[in-house]
C-alpha cells in the first residue's frame, strides 16, 4: 500500500507529468507497433515486386537462351541483392508456412499475375541460429522437372526492420514528455503560489489576485478574500465588543476609587484600594493587548537603550531588583508605546516569577536582541508555546496566584509580531527563564 | 503668587450622574469652586455667562463628543483643557492633545493626581514660564526638542529618548530657568507639587538629576546640560527655546 503511494507524486506537476507519461508511452507503443507494421508489410511488398520482376525476366531468358547456355545466362542474372540458379530435380524448397513468405509470394503474383501460371514455392530460411537473419529461398517451376532457384542474400523485414521507426517515434514521445512537463510546472506556478500564501492566512491579510491566473484559481482566491473578509468583520466585531466592555468598566470603577476614602475602616479600605488597583490593571491590560498592533503612528528612531534602562529604574523605584546592562544608547526603528509596553511586561513577568529581573541589550546578526532573565522556576518545555497565546497561565507551574490576566507575554509577542521581529523564549540552568525580544533593524 | 489669592472655577463636564457628583465633591474639598454638567449643550449655555480657569472633559458624552467641545471651546479662549477618558490608547490620548487639551487623563483617575494636574496646568496658564506660544507646548534646547503635552522628549538625531514622569517634570522646570542657578529646595518642591501622588516622595533629585544626566548624555554633550553647583543647586546650561 504504502509503495503504491509513494509511486504516486504528492505535488500536482508530479501527478500531471506521471499522467502524461502514460499516455505518451501508450501512444508509443501503438505507434511503434502500427508505423512497425506498416514498414514490414511495405519492404515485403517491395521485395516481392522485384523478385516479380527479376523473375519475369529470367523466365524470358530461359525460354529464349539455347538450353546449354541456360544455366551460365541465369547465373548472371545474379545481384548483390537476389542469386539465381537453374536446378533440375524435384522441388528444391520446401512449401512453406510462413507468413512472410505467404505475403511475398501473394505479393510477386499480384504485381506479375503471368507468373501465376508457374508453380511456385517460397520459404523462409534462417542462415544462422537466429531468427535475426532470415532469408527468403524459393523456386520457380519452368515445367518438368526444371527449376529457377532464387535466395535473398539479404535478410527479410522482420520486427527488426520496425525498431528503427520505434526509435524515431521514442524520440518524439521524449521532446513532447520533456515540453510538456515543463509547461505543466509553468502552469501550476500560480497554484503553488497561491497555496504558499493560503500558509500565510492568519498572519497578515493576504490579498489573493482575482483577476489573473486560470479561471478556477481566480474563483478560490475570491473565497479566499471573501473568507478572510468574514473572519476580519467577526473578529472586528468581538474584540470591539470586549473593548467596550473594558471602556465602560471603567467609569464605575472610577466611581468606586472616589467612594474608597469614606470607609471607615482602615483595614477595609487598604483592601478595597488594593482591589481596585488589580482591577484597573487588569483592564488596562486587556486594552494594551488590542491597542499593542493597532497603534496608528509610523515607527520612528527609539533608543531602545534609554526605554531599557529607563523600564529597569521605574521597577527599581517599585522596590524590585531589576538591573541593565548595555550600550548607554542604541536607536532601532520602533513602535515606541507597543515596545515600551513589551519590555515592561517582560520585566514584569521577571519580577512577579523570578523576584528579579535583569535586562540586558546587545546587537544581533538581524538588529537589536533585548533579553530579561530572571532566576525563577522558569516555564515546562511543553508550556513554552502556550504562554504566549492570550489568557494562558500558568499558575500550577509557576508558582502562587499572581495578579494579571495572562496577556503580559501575548502583549510582548504582538509588539514583536507588530516590529518585525521575535520573541523567544527558553528555559535557564539551573532554573529560570530568559525571555529574548530580536528587533529588525531596518 | 497671584493664583493663589482666589478660588479657581472648574467646570465638570461628565455624563455618569455619581462619578460627576463624586468627583465634584473631590474637586470642591480642594479648595476649587466646582459645577459639573451632564452635557455639552448644558455646559454651553453656563460658559456663556461665566469663565472657568478650567475645564475637566469626559471624551465620550452623549451627543456632542468631549472632543467637539474642546475644539469649540479653543475656538474661544485658552482655558486650560483636562480630559478624562476611558480609553487609553496612544491615539486618543494624541488626538485629544492634538486638539489643545493641555492633560489627558485616564479612568479610573486617581483622585489626588486629577487636584495635581488641575494645579499644574493653571500654574502653566498663569506662570510666567509659558506666556509665549505655550500653546504648542513644544520647547527646544541643544537640538532637543521636548513636547510638553505628549510627554516626549526627542534626541537631536531625532531619535525618541525614554524618560520617567518625574524626570520629565523635572526637566520642564528646567527648561524654565535655564542659565540660572536653580536650588535644589525649589526643585524638589517643584516636583513634589507637580508629582503629587506619583510616588516621588522618597526619590531625591540628586537621583533624578543623575538620571536625567544619563539620559541626556546618551547624545554628545548632553552630559554637560545640566551642571551641578556645589552646595547650592544645579544650571541649566543650554539657551531654550519654545
Amino acid at each position: 500500500m504504502t509503495s503504491t503511494f509513494r509511486l504516486w507524486p504528492h505535488g500536482f506537476t508530479g501527478r500531471v507529468t506521471l499522467v502524461l507519461l502514460f499516455a505518451v508511452i501508450v501512444q508509443f507503443i501503438a505507434g511503434s507497433l502500427l508505423a512497425g507494421a506498416d514498414e514490414v508489410d511495405i519492404q515485403r511488398q517491395d521485395l516481392g515486386r522485384r523478385l516479380a520482376e527479376q523473375l519475369l525476366v529470367a523466365e524470358q531468358v530461359i525460354k529464349a537462351a539455347e538450353p546449354a547456355e541456360q544455366a551460365r545466362l541465369l547465373a548472371t542474372l545474379s545481384t548483390h541483392h537476389v542469386e539465381f540458379a537453374l536446378v533440375e530435380g524435384p522441388p528444391p524448397v520446401a512449401t512453406s508456412v510462413d507468413p512472410a513468405a505467404a505475403d511475398i509470394l501473394s505479393s510477386i503474383v499480384a504485381w506479375e499475375p503471368s507468373l501465376a501460371q508457374h508453380s511456385m514455392q517460397l520459404t523462409v530460411a534462417s542462415s544462422s541460429g537466429l531468427e535475426l537473419r532470415r532469408n527468403l529461398e524459393g523456386a520457380l517451376s519452368l515445367g518438368g522437372d526444371r527449376w529457377i532457384v532464387f535466395r535473398t542474400l539479404e535478410p527479410i523485414a522482420g520486427w527488426v526492420a520496425a525498431l528503427g521507426i520505434s526509435l524515431r517515434v521514442g524520440v518524439i514521445a521524449l521532446i513532447v514528455l520533456g515540453t510538456a512537463g515543463l509547461l505543466v510546472r509553468t502552469m501550476s506556478a500560480p497554484l503553488r503560489q497561491l497555496s504558499n500564501n493560503a500558509q500565510m492566512i492568519g498572519t497578515s491579510r493576504i490579498q489573493f489576485e482575482e483577476t489573473a491566473g486560470p479561471r478556477e484559481l481566480r474563483e478560490v482566491s475570491r473565497a479566499l478574500n471573501t473568507m478572510q473578509d468574514r473572519i476580519e468583520g467577526l473578529i472586528a466585531q468581538r474584540t470591539h465588543a470586549l473593548v467596550a466592555v473594558g471602556h465602560d468598566l471603567r467609569t464605575p470603577l472610577a466611581r468606586l476609587r472616589l467612594r474608597v476614602p469614606a470607609i471607615t475602616d482602615e483595614d477595609d479600605r487598604e483592601a478595597a484600594q488594593r482591589d481596585i488597583a488589580e482591577m484597573s490593571r487588569m483592564l488596562q491590560e486587556l486594552l494594551d493587548y488590542f491597542d499593542v498592533g493597532e497603534s496608528g503612528r509610523e515607527a520612528g528612531p527609539v533608543d531602545i537603550a534609554s526605554l531599557s534602562f529607563a523600564v529597569a529604574e521605574e521597577f527599581s523605584d517599585l522596590g524590585a531588583s531589576v538591573t541593565y546592562e548595555g550600550p548607554e544608547r542604541l536607536i532601532v526603528p520602533a513602535f515606541y508605546d507597543p515596545l515600551r509596553r513589551a519590555i515592561s511586561n517582560l520585566v514584569d513577568n521577571s519580577v512577579k516569577y523570578g523576584g528579579a529581573a535583569r535586562l540586558s541589550l546587545a546587537e544581533h546578526p538581524d538588529g537589536v536582541e533585548l533579553t530579561v532573565r530572571d532566576e525563577g522556576p522558569g516555564i515546562s518545555p511543553e508550556e513554552l508555546d502556550r504562554v504566549r497565546l492570550p489568557f494562558e497561565r500558568l499558575d500550577a507551574a509557576r508558582g502562587a496566584m499572581q495578579p494579571g490576566i495572562g496577556l503580559g507575554l501575548s502583549i510582548a509577542q504582538r509588539a514583536a509580531d507588530q516590529h518585525g521581529g521575535t520573541l523567544v523564549l527558553r528555559n535557564r540552568r539551573p532554573h529560570g527563564l530568559a525571555a529574548t525580544l530580536i528587533l529588525p533593524a531596518d | 503668587m497671584p493664583f493663589e489669592n482666589r478660588i479657581h472655577r472648574v467646570a465638570l463636564i461628565e455624563d455618569d450622574g455619581p462619578l460627576r457628583t463624586l468627583l465634584s465633591r473631590h474637586i470642591r474639598q480642594s479648595g476649587f469652586e466646582t459645577r459639573g454638567f451632564a452635557s455639552a449643550a448644558e455646559f454651553g449655555a453656563a460658559a456663556a455667562e461665566s469663565d472657568f480657569d478650567v475645564v475637566i472633559l469626559d471624551v465620550m458624552l452623549p451627543g456632542t463628543s468631549g472632543l467637539d467641545v474642546c475644539r469649540w471651546l479653543r475656538q474661544r479662549s485658552n482655558v486650560p483643557i483636562i480630559f478624562i477618558s476611558a480609553k487609553s490608547s496612544h491615539t486618543d490620548r494624541i488626538v485629544g492633545l492634538e486638539l489643545g487639551a493641555d492633560d489627558y487623563l485616564v479612568k479610573p483617575l486617581d483622585p489626588g493626581e486629577l487636584v495635581a494636574r488641575i494645579r499644574s496646568v493653571l500654574r502653566r496658564a498663569n506662570g510666567p514660564v509659558t506666556e509665549m506660544g505655550a500653546e504648542v507646548g513644544i520647547v527646544r534646547f541643544a537640538n532637543w526638542r521636548m513636547d510638553q503635552r505628549r510627554r516626549e522628549l526627542y534626541a537631536p538625531d531625532g531619535s525618541r529618548v525614554s524618560i520617567s514622569e518625574a524626570e520629565f517634570d523635572l526637566l520642564i522646570v528646567l527648561c524654565g530657568m535655564p542659565q540660572r542657578v536653580v536650588g535644589r529646595e525649589f526643585l524638589l518642591e517643584q516636583s513634589r507639587d507637580r508629582l503629587s501622588s506619583r510616588n516621588s516622595g522618597d526619590r531625591s533629585i540628586d537621583v533624578l538629576i543623575s538620571r536625567l544626566r544619563r539620559k541626556l548624555g546618551t547624545s554628545e554633550g548632553g552630559r554637560d546640560l545640566i551642571r551641578t553647583v556645589r552646595g547650592v543647586g544645579y544650571v541649566f546650561t543650554p539657551v531654550v527655546e519654545r
